[in-house]
């Protein structure tokens, strides 16, 4: 089996939660056994982090669809899958996929930007409605136009359905995690104090965390005078002078191992994200790890309801839901334990090797079979 | 296509996308990341265009007694600007049969106009999740 996988850019080590996908999905397909290949629309830029290693490149990347053209053109009829990453290449590359009919087209679209772009313009911030009118156009122009959409949520799958009722849509876990076996003899009185891990420049982290520093932090350091909320990721420094204030500890990009120690350090995980999309990375990350979540139902956004979203994680929506929540996880250690189990057992379910593998397989089976029904359809 | 039927025209795709959102034609240009917004009398042509009419087939479907020239006249600027913009291209394809168009509502000149976005220009290359500017907002052009 064949696969060419196409994105905006090369995956970066330890970067956002899109490149993390992208490289999951990448080396994933390639663990399973198809020759897997990678486009990336764009030459790398060393500036913005280290590329993940182990992709096989297709074409000359550096040259946009005409660098990817002549590679077609000798495998293309080869190929099985093409998977198009995020909305802008894939609406740029699918023409060129199109004249392969045997070709299974996917595209995997992370989130839909537009209900997110919608969501945080509503919220106040800086978006142009233009660009959530062009962006649903787009992204309901590839949902009519491939075989097979994919999104990490069954929401999401669910309302593409809706939008456009002749789509074919699923969802699969996007990211396959390492889940460590739980921490034995954990001394939880030992661990204080929160952690937040993502960058200023995601807008959602950016409106949660200064949401946070004003409406909740305030008024809960009333409660737990000692409570600070650690931020990890990159943020500018006239944003954290904007933002500080006693218990808003700022540390900046970390590595993973810094990260890990981190994580065994703090009593809990604080996302207090008031829109976005998708299945946050840093949610099940956090879940993985063993450490108890206190998010909003847009942070638990995607986790199967299945499995009980009140039971891997705690769910606030205003200042006081948060407030409340962090206090009975600060002085509760049988919750602290409860919580810390079932977030690790539903991360491993949902998220581990096999989970993660399991998706990739029938959404490979999925797209066969709507790649027949198209050529069926078209043949009649 | 018959030389008397003149020239038909389709969607320049790639690398443009068209779709139509609550009554409005939204088309892009992905390469440029320009946005095209066609509203009233437009969207009608537009989609006649498309679906690979003739004009003078499009003229004949709105016209009234001794309209026709002024629908015609505004037809063809309409088409001249749709392909300056690269949003539309002449089809290559001869022969077919040619296309009914359903009855339509008359133009004026100014209302086959539309609006074009070029500040939109790279945005939609972008990823909306991760590109922000700390002064300007999310998201933001690159330059």
């Amino acid at each position: 089996m064949r696969i060419l996988i196409v994105d905006g850019g090369v995956p970066l080590r330890g970067a956002d939660g899109g490149s993390g996908a992208v490289a999951d999905l990448a080396l994933g397909l390639a663990r399973l056994g198809p020759d897997v290949f990678f486009y990336p629309d764009g030459r790398p830029d060393p500036a913005a982090g280290e590329p993940i290693t182990g992709l096989t490149l297709a074409g000359e990347p550096s040259k946009g669809p005409s660098g990817l053209e002549p590679w077609l053109q000798r495998h293309g009829p080869s190929l099985d899958h093409a998977i198009l990453s995020r909305p802008g290449p894939a609406g740029k590359y699918l023409p060129y996929l199109t004249r392969f009919p045997k070709l299974s087209r996917i595209f995997f679209g992370h989130d839909i930007h537009h209900h997110r772009l919608r969501d945080a313009r509503a919220h106040g911030l800086p978006v142009e409605s233009l660009l959530v009118r062009g962006m649903e156009a787009l992204e309901r122009h590839l949902w009519r136009k491939v075989d097979l959409v994919v999104y990490p949520s069954p929401e999401e799958a669910a309302a593409v359905v809706v939008a456009e009722p002749m789509a074919r849509a699923i969802d699969i876990p996007i990211y396959r995690l390492d889940v460590p076996p739980p921490p034995a003899g954990e001394p939880v009185p030992a661990r204080r104090d929160a952690m937040f891990v993502g960058g200023a420049a995601h807008l959602p982290n950016r409106d949660g965390v200064a949401w946070f520093a004003e409406a909740v932090l305030p008024p809960l350091r009333h409660r737990l005078p000692d409570f600070a909320l650690h931020v990890i990721g990159a943020w500018p420094a006239g944003l954290i002078g904007e933002l500080q204030r006693p218990g808003l500890y700022f540390h900046g990009r970390i590595d993973d191992l810094a990260l890990e120690m981190r994580m065994k350090a703090v009593r809990m995980a604080v996302f207090p994200l008031r829109f976005g999309g998708g299945v946050k990375r840093k949610v099940v990350a956090a879940l993985a790890q063993g450490l108890p979540v206190v998010t909003s139902p847009v942070g638990l956004q995607g986790l199967d309801p299945g499995a009980g979203r009140g039971a891997v994680a705690l769910s606030a929506h205003s200042a006081d839901d948060y407030a409340d929540a962090i206090a009975r996880l600060a002085s509760d250690d049988d919750l602290w334990r409860r919580l810390a189990r079932s977030g690790q057992d539903f991360a491993r379910d949902h998220y581990g090797h096999q989970a993660y593998d399991d998706g990739l397989r029938h959404m490979l089976g999925a797209a066969d079979a709507a790649s027949a029904r198209r050529r069926r359809q078209n043949a009649e | 296509m018959s030389q008397a039927d003149g020239p038909r025209y389709e969607l320049n795709n790639p690398p443009v996308i068209s779709e139509v959102i609550d009554g409005e034609v939204v088309a892009i240009d992905l390469d440029a990341g320009n946005y095209f917004s066609l509203r009233g009398p437009a969207v009608a042509v537009w989609s006649a265009l498309l679906d690979g009419a003739a004009p003078r087939d499009i003229v004949a479907a709105a016209a009234t007694p001794g309209a026709e020239p002024a629908l015609a006249d505004a037809l063809e600027l309409f088409v001249e600007r749709l392909l300056a913009d690269r949003l539309l291209r002449p089809r290559n394809d001869t022969g077919g049969a040619p296309v009914a168009v359903a009855p339509l509502q008359a133009w004026s000149r100014d209302e086959l106009d539309y609006e074009c976005f070029t500040d939109m220009q790279n945005l939609l290359g972008l990823d909306p999740i991760h590109e922000a500017d700390d002064r300007l907002g999310w998201p933001v052009q690159q330059t």
